[in-house]
């Protein structure tokens, strides 16, 4: 079978540094102090778990494993990785990691400083893997390459007024591709002028006090800038934690920093039974709505 | 442009929801001839397959209203020019076949009786200076004992999960003690609890709060209702509000009037119309005209009208259509548009564990634990400053990642410190909220706005309103107890806020419990329809939804919208089937 694009990705960036945030399907000790009510019991093991949620679940993780196969799962399951595939040398920061599907709205200059930007909203740090390896900048470039960053669900007929009190949000004739390149163009203009550099070229300190300014609307733009930052950081948002079939989200990197195990149906839709168990953990490896099944 | 004439019908039912689809039902059943016109689509269950989407549902607003065609403006005041909501954003209003009762979450409340006799029961108490000098705020024309039957009868309709506090008079701990007297138990037992829910139970009775499990139309176990119809249970997805139930277990009129509407024989569901007027003498109404879904103009004659969209579409239905004197805010003279009021989430509290994993996407969109101990007059208000509460409570309906991210104030909004705290606090966190219930004031309501068109070059609705300090100070009182009931559940830090925005806000999502503006009353002076929901100007057009209520209370409407659809149902078939003409 030919390899997907995105499986050979998975293979360039190695485990260690996207797969940190995987929780194992085994309980871990600090899950059994969620108990709430009753007394704390054996942990569970895989094999009850699977007992106990009967044959809804344990269709899904067969099915699950299955996925193995076309690299799309986790290393908490039981596959072990080749051993003979030697990761090529991490390449964070350079072109090669910022945008991984072919962009469809920035130019290539503007999705290095979006991906920047993204960055220090969710860095990647000893903790875990960051927005640029969620493919942020993906998830953020389709949006606006589809009816989103048109307007299509915005009522942008005129006239336009500023608003005589708070309270009224959106109130100019921008769509978001519109914002984004408004905002694009003046945080370039703002970059060069005090730092005589474009925002991604900056080193990790000076990102953060230009992003922090973006956030005080200290950047002068047609949205005001602190208007922006509430709409990219809400992007940045979606593209940690939307489904990963948005192009972001990959390898479910935002659902498992948060412990959210995705789209239940994929598993069975178990939560009933495990709702008021509050002596059993639920702790599996995110799934989306591409594998569920039916 | 070429304009089709129908067949007269019986009735024709613009915008198929719950209250047009209960409508839809009980006529059929009776053997009417119905019309149901809905601007949407027609989806139901196997169109939800694959709906645990938060970004196609929640975020890009799937199931809502499109402004892009039609949207609302909004000043705060006469003076203010408004501007219109170009986003969706304080409310999302539904769209397609059962309308918001299909995104909705399922809590499905009774008011308290003295939710229907607001005005008077505050003079009786506390005297008429208590009354806010620019509120409007007046009686229903209906009792709760009036309400009583149909309340029941939506309840056992919809299967809805709970545990009565009050059947008969007789006080029954467990329940909601402060409730109306019920003439029997919730026809299904409350839905399982979730571990938050279990910790905030504890804190509220330590406190001894009256705390019980909110009422739910997510059911817990399969239900037949008395139309026939059987459901299956909830699988606690965590996917309810702003989607749509896969299985069928919550509520909506898709899975459980509209089927037995159809089964009839007698109805004829018409998607992709848009009704744009109402034709009339000036005493009775002749028959509705619409875009249909290839843009062509229909007209539907019919003997009863029945306008069941969503608030601000009834309302603007009957300016457009010319029927019924416009309210006046200078003179306050004219009932349409008048009393257009809102729900108070001006408070809330938020603990953090730090030892704690509450599964927290397990949930549904009802499941709560609620007290009323500071809703309606449940409490003395004597030296408060305010009139009128909320029911506080908190829920578990399922924290779906790009929207529910709790960490306490202390931390950055982005950051290394923001993404160590959304780890840490994504499921351990418990919050509690209020549902307050909000006056009517002389200068809110609701008009057609002179400037800003939808997509037929028809004028919007235009919304005056802004908070008063009524709900103001109720917002203020309430927030110390939310943080001492957070605290009370061991939560280590606890944050707690008590202030409505400087402005009403149309961004931030807050509540769809939009109300007023066709309210029902015991006076055409100071009312669009009576006690049946009958139009005072116009014998066969009812209104029906939560536009009819005169202020809103303490509790999401549905409950009380489907209680009233059940209502103006009976007055049409028992009444005036045989007897065309007022019903009071």
């Amino acid at each position: 079978m030919a390899m997907k694009q995105d499986d050979a990705r998975a293979q360039a960036i190695p485990r260690e540094s996207t797969d940190h945030a995987a929780v194992p399907l085994e309980p871990s000790a600090d899950q059994e102090l969620c108990v709430a009510a009753g007394p704390l019991k054996t942990p569970v093991s895989r094999g009850r778990l699977l007992q106990l949620t009967g044959t809804g679940l344990k269709a899904g993780v067969v099915a699950y494993i299955g996925l193995q196969a076309l690299d799309k799962a986790d290393p908490a399951a039981a596959a072990p990785a080749p051993a003979a595939v030697t990761p090529p040398t991490p390449q964070t920061g350079t072109a090669a990691q910022m945008h991984h599907r072919p962009l469809r709205f920035f130019n290539s200059a503007q999705a290095a400083v979006i991906t920047a930007m993204a960055e220090r909203i969710f860095p990647a740090d000893k903790t875990g893997p960051g927005a640029t390896d969620a493919h942020v900048t993906d998830y953020i470039d389709g949006q606006l390459a589809g009816d989103w960053g048109w307007g299509a669900r915005m009522y942008l007929q005129g006239p336009f007024f500023a608003p005589e009190t708070s309270g009224h949000g959106w109130q100019i004739p921008l769509n978001p591709r519109q914002v984004y390149q408004d905002a694009l163009g003046a945080i370039e203009t703002y970059c060069q002028a005090k730092y005589k550099n474009s925002y991604d070229q900056l080193n990790t300190q000076q990102q953060i006090t230009a992003l922090e300014e973006i956030g005080a609307g200290k950047v002068p733009m047609t949205y005001s800038s602190d208007q922006f930052f509430l709409m990219f950081r809400q992007n940045v948002l979606e593209g940690l934690f939307a489904d990963p079939m948005y192009g972001g989200n990959y390898n479910f990197i935002g659902w498992k920093w948060v412990r959210f195990p995705g789209n239940p149906m994929a598993y069975g839709d178990p939560y009933g039974y495990y709702i008021d168990k509050f002596n059993y953990p639920y702790n599996v490896a995110p799934k989306g709505l591409a594998d569920q099944a039916f | 442009m070429a304009k089709t004439i129908n067949k007269e019908v019986d009735a024709v039912i613009i915008g198929v929801g719950w209250s047009g689809g209960i409508l839809a039902a009980e006529l059929t059943k009776a053997g009417m001839k119905v019309v149901g016109l809905e601007r949407g689509q027609d989806r139901n269950t196997e169109d939800w397959m694959k709906d645990h989407d938060e970004l196609r549902y929640a975020i890009r607003y799937e199931m809502f209203q499109n402004v892009a065609r039609e949207t609302w403006t909004l000043r705060h005041n006469l003076k203010e020019t408004a501007l219109p909501f170009r986003q969706l954003g304080s409310f999302l209003p539904g769209t397609d076949v059962g309308g918001a009762g299909v995104h909705w979450n399922g809590q499905t409340w009774r008011f308290h009786p003295w939710d229907f006799t607001t005005r008077s029961s505050t003079i009786a108490r506390y005297g008429a200076n208590a009354i806010p000098a620019n509120s409007t705020i007046q009686d229903w024309g209906i009792t709760y004992e009036q309400m009583e039957p149909y309340y029941d009868k939506f309840e056992y309709m919809a299967g809805i999960a709970g545990k009565a506090g009050n059947i008969k008079g007789q006080t029954i701990p467990g329940g909601n003690t402060f409730e109306g007297p019920r003439s029997r138990e919730y026809p299904v037992p409350p839905m399982k609890m979730s571990r938050s829910l279990t910790v905030f139970q504890q804190a509220a009775k330590s406190l001894g709060y009256h705390v019980f499990p909110g009422p739910s139309a997510n059911l817990p176990q399969p239900y037949t209702n008395p139309d026939g119809i059987t459901r299956g249970q909830c699988t606690y997805c965590g996917f309810c509000e702003r989607f749509g139930c896969e299985v069928g277990a919550k509520a909506s009129a898709n899975v459980t009037v509209l089927p037995v509407a159809q089964k009839t024989g007698n109805f004829e569901l018409r998607t992709g119309a848009n009704v744009f007027q109402i034709k009339h003498d000036g005493k009775r109404a002749t028959s509705v005209l619409y875009h249909d879904a290839q843009g062509q103009v229909q007209e539907q004659p019919a003997r009863i009208v029945i306008v069941t969209s969503y608030v601000f579409n009834n309302v603007r239905l009957l300016l457009l259509s010319k029927m019924g004197t416009p309210y006046d805010p200078t003179t306050g003279k004219g009932v349409v548009g008048k009393n257009y009021a809102y729900q108070n989430g001006g408070a809330g509290a938020a603990g953090y564990f730090e030892d704690r994993d509450f599964q927290p996407y397990m949930g549904a969109g009802a499941l709560s634990q609620v007290l009323d101990d500071f809703n309606a007059d449940n409490f003395d208000h004597s030296g408060l400053g305010f009139l009128g509460g909320g029911s506080i409570a908190s829920g578990t309906s399922g924290a779906r990642p790009i929207q529910s991210l709790p960490t306490p104030a202390t931390v950055p909004s982005w950051g290394p410190e923001w993404k160590a705290a959304i780890r840490k606090y994504k499921n351990s966190a418990i919050s509690a909220g209020i549902q307050g219930g909000v006056f009517a004031y002389r200068d809110y309501f609701l008009d057609l706005d002179p400037t800003y068109k939808d997509q037929f070059g028809l004028p919007l609705m235009r919304i005056t309103f802004d908070w008063e300090p009524n709900e103001r100070k109720f917002a203020a009182y309430i927030a110390p107890k939310l943080k001492a009931l957070i605290e009370a559940t061991g939560a280590k830090q606890v944050a707690a806020s008590g202030k409505l925005a400087p402005h009403y806000d149309s961004v931030p999502y807050q509540s769809t419990h939009n109300t007023g503006g066709a309210i029902m009353g015991s006076s055409p002076a100071d009312s669009v329809v009576n006690n049946y929901l009958q139009m005072w100007d116009f014998d066969n057009v009812f209104v029906v939804g939560a536009c009819n209520f005169p202020q809103n209370a303490g509790f999401n409407p549905t409950g009380t919208v489907g209680a009233l659809a059940y209502r103006a149902a009976d007055g049409i078939v028992n009444k005036y089937k045989q007897h065309p003409g007022s019903l009071v």
